[in-house]
């Protein structure tokens, strides 16, 4: 299904973490005077070739946090560092060059395309910032299973699913090291959303890359997460590999998370 | 007898040249105090065959077939009569509470609306009631709620207060079109006991329309499972969830992530 297109040179052989949060903080100014502290000391690691899940509530400070790694947001302390430079907040000016290795995928595919553009310029815009030039229209869209005369058509006809794929088509199109994925199923259905995620995990990997993939669903991020990190309330409450943190919570918090997911058993109990 | 019985029905729309078949010879029937959970991937028709009820298809649409609510034929039925009923005796709760509700007005007016139109009662009596009803549905302070504008509810609360809002009149019916899809897990529980108490207590019929087979497993009574307009499975919950008889059903439920299945 997909074009293999994993450069020779072994990502896993550098020992430094790929992107590096030391203790990161984000406020946002309130209405009424005050400030919100949004995320609130957040130390993460994300290693070469590797998929976190990021979880928790609405409201916890997981977008901010995806904000935050893109450049999208300012810190309030801490600092940001993907491959040894420091990310700095998005300015009017261009992007600096190293930080395009950080891509992301949003959760809404109807606001994130452009609906007056073919596919193919959108795909193309995102092609001509990869130095390496792995990839060519035609099989980005084949990489994310949708006809090539897709390119031709303009995101209106396409239905959420399909342009979600796009989404993701054109975040790969640029070449990134670093995939966030800010809630990028949500608004799919239940069928399609485990699909999508395994093709984004599959994707990411197999162009040697690393992703931050974030839900509020549990149990998808269980399915191609290696690494899961819980948020309350904006903090990182707990890190550990997937299996551990399904297992074997440690935080109350996880474990409330944990027991609300309804079972498919048929057996009518409501959970929690 | 059910309180709502739906025998083939086809829901069409022709643009242009073009007729395409929304819904094909659909039926299954709705008993009061059960609730039964229409399942399907999106463009499956399950959540027309809820607007089909409620008498809200879409400008053009030909309906053919019946819908006999309680000895009553809702296909065809004027859209006069329809609006009697519609609120009254057909409630809905939408999938999105923020957008369900007008962020100008406040809560207090927005329930007591219909309630005052269908019951001519007095603002003074319909907002006593709409305090009562906010209480029934677990909205915390509902005195104070009353007075609120939407924006100072999060998605849960506000969805409560949907719910309240849909049953002031004292339904028979309630549709439900995908009520947690755009809440949390922690909150989605909270609304699913609150679904089937008020389904128990009340007596509702109840159409639960969600793509999310977690969801059936823990509130339905019977499963519907649907794929492009064609109902291809009925049964009771455990059967169809356990022992799934269509091909569709299973790969549906197959296709969910492998956890929640075996767990």
């Amino acid at each position: 299904m997909t074009t293999t297109t994993t450069t020779e040179d072994s990502p896993r052989a550098s020992k430094d973490p790929l992107l590096e949060l030391d203790n990161v903080s984000c406020e946002y100014k309130l209405n009424g005077g005050g400030r919100f502290r949004a995320v609130s000391n957040v130390s993460l690691q994300l290693g070469h070739s590797e998929v976190l899940g990021l979880v928790g509530e609405s409201g916890c400070g997981k977008s901010t946090l995806a904000k935050l790694i893109c450049g999208l947001e300012k810190t309030a302390g801490g600092t940001i560092t993907f491959e040894s430079h420091p990310v700095k907040p998005l300015g009017l000016g261009r992007r600096p060059k190293n930080l395009l290795g950080v891509q992301m995928v949003f959760q809404n595919p109807y606001a994130s395309l452009n609906p007056r553009r073919r596919i193919r310029d959108q795909l193309t815009d995102a092609l001509t910032l990869d130095p390496k030039h792995n990839w060519t229209v035609e099989s980005l869209l084949e990489a994310v299973d949708l006809p090539v005369d897709a390119a031709q058509r303009f995101s209106h006809s396409f239905s959420g699913g399909q342009r979600q794929r796009i989404a993701i088509a054109r975040a790969l199109a640029a070449g990134p090291k670093v995939l966030v994925g800010d809630e990028p199923i949500a608004s799919l259905d239940a069928f399609l959303q485990a699909r999508i995620a395994r093709m984004m995990r599959d994707l990411a990997i197999d162009s040697g890359a690393s992703m931050i993939f974030i839900s509020h669903d549990l149990s998808v991020v269980r399915d191609i997460a290696d690494r899961v990190a819980v948020m309350e309330a904006g903090n990182i409450v707990e890190v550990g590999s997937t299996e551990q943190i399904w297992n074997d919570p440690q935080h109350p918090y996880t474990k409330k998370l944990l027991a609300a997911i309804p079972k498919v058993d048929g057996k009518g109990i409501i959970p929690g | 007898m059910s309180m709502i019985s739906i025998n083939d029905l086809n829901l069409s729309v022709t643009t242009g040249k073009v007729e395409k078949h929304i819904l094909r010879n659909v039926s299954f029937d709705l008993e009061a105090g059960e609730i039964t959970g229409v399942a399907g991937a999106s463009g499956s028709g399950k959540t027309q065959t809820g607007l089909a009820i409620m008498g809200l298809s879409p400008a053009g649409a030909q309906l053919s077939g019946s819908i006999d609510f309680d000895g009553t034929e809702l296909v065809g039925m004027p859209a006069k009569v329809h609006n009697r009923l519609r609120g009254v005796q057909l409630s809905m709760v939408f999938q999105d509470p923020a957008s369900a509700f007008h962020p100008m007005l406040t809560i207090g007016d927005q329930m007591t609306d219909h309630y005052r139109h269908h019951t001519k009662a007095s603002k003074k009596d319909a907002i006593e009631r709409a305090v009562h009803i906010l209480e029934r549905t677990h909205v915390p302070h509902p005195d104070e709620a009353i007075g609120k504008y939407p924006h100072q509810f999060s998605g849960g609360q506000l969805q409560r207060i949907a719910f309240a809002s849909a049953i002031i009149c004292e339904p028979n019916v309630l549709i439900a079109d995908e009520p947690t899809t755009a809440l949390d897990v922690t909150v989605q529980a909270g609304i699913l006991r609150l679904l089937r108490e008020l389904c128990d207590d009340l007596n509702l019929a109840v159409l639960l329309v969600t793509h999310d087979f977690g969801v059936l497993s823990s509130v339905a009574d019977t499963i519907v499972v649907m794929k492009n307009g064609l109902v291809v499975e009925t049964g009771d919950r455990e059967p169809v969830i356990t022992a799934p008889k269509h091909e569709y059903t299973r790969s549906l439920i197959e296709s969910l992530p492998g956890a929640e299945v075996s767990r």
